[in-house]
């Protein structure tokens, strides 16, 4: 009896996909069941007929699988679409020189004094003596 | 009563059961029976992986139990949970209605 019961339970775990965790999980939850099933007076053969197929139990398992990798992918594919978008966002701000932070405070400049005015250039006037 | 005919709402079935208490696996399969006068005999082991669909919709929250030297997992409503269980409540109270106009009309 315990036979058909570990044969069902190895074949069963041959077809899981999903991470290892998962799958114990499910093998001990089933583990479980049957013992419930036989504490109620059922044998193991009839326990795993209710139970139906392990290709069912696995089909059902790996459909839930295969959806729940789909939502992890959308939820990936939108938060790298949102981080390119803002990359691309900084890159065009970055290009059109305009700083994405805070804007700084505009520099105080000290005004320079005017430069001087030019002097009349002194020609020096060589005068002769008889 | 074709089994068919209710596989579409197994899930809701599964809400509608752990509204009125935490329960693990096998006895949620046995309160489905035996409220539905057996016509809710679903295959056994389909209902575990209904239960973790439930669980990664956040619907229902599971955890390890050990009573009686027994260790079997208990699953229980989110709030969450119960919001559906009220809105599908209202679908389905809708639905039933619709059709038996239709049918007692027919």
């Amino acid at each position: 009896m315990a036979d058909s019961r570990e044969r069902y339970l190895a074949s069963l775990s041959d077809m899981l996909a999903g991470s290892r965790r998962d799958r114990r999980r499910l093998r001990e939850e089933l583990e479980a069941h049957l013992n419930d099933a036989r504490e109620r007076g059922l044998g193991d053969d009839e326990a795993l007929a209710r139970i139906g197929s392990a290709a069912d139990v696995a089909a059902a398992w790996n459909a839930r699988c295969a959806r729940r990798r789909a939502q992890q992918h959308v939820r990936a594919v939108s938060v790298a679409a949102v981080a390119a978008a803002a990359c691309l966002l900084g890159i065009v701000q970055y290009a059109r020189g305009a700083p994405s932070g805070p804007s700084q405070p505009p520099q105080r400049t000290i005004p320079h004094p005017p430069p001087p005015a030019p002097q009349p250039r002194q020609v020096g006037v060589l005068r002769f003596y008889p | 009563m074709p089994r068919d005919s209710f596989s579409g709402h197994l899930e809701l079935v599964l809400l509608a059961s752990l509204g009125r208490e935490p329960m693990h696996g096998y006895a949620l399969i046995e309160h489905m029976r035996e409220a539905s006068g057996g016509h809710l005999d679903y295959p056994e082991g389909t209902i575990y992986p209904a239960l973790r669909r439930l669980e990664d919709q956040g619907f229902v929250r599971s955890r390890w139990s050990d009573s009686d030297g027994r260790r079997r997992r208990v699953y229980s409503l989110t709030p969450r949970g119960v919001r559906s269980l009220e809105s599908h409540r209202s679908e389905w109270d809708r639905y039933v209605g619709s059709v038996r106009a239709i049918l007692g009309h027919g």
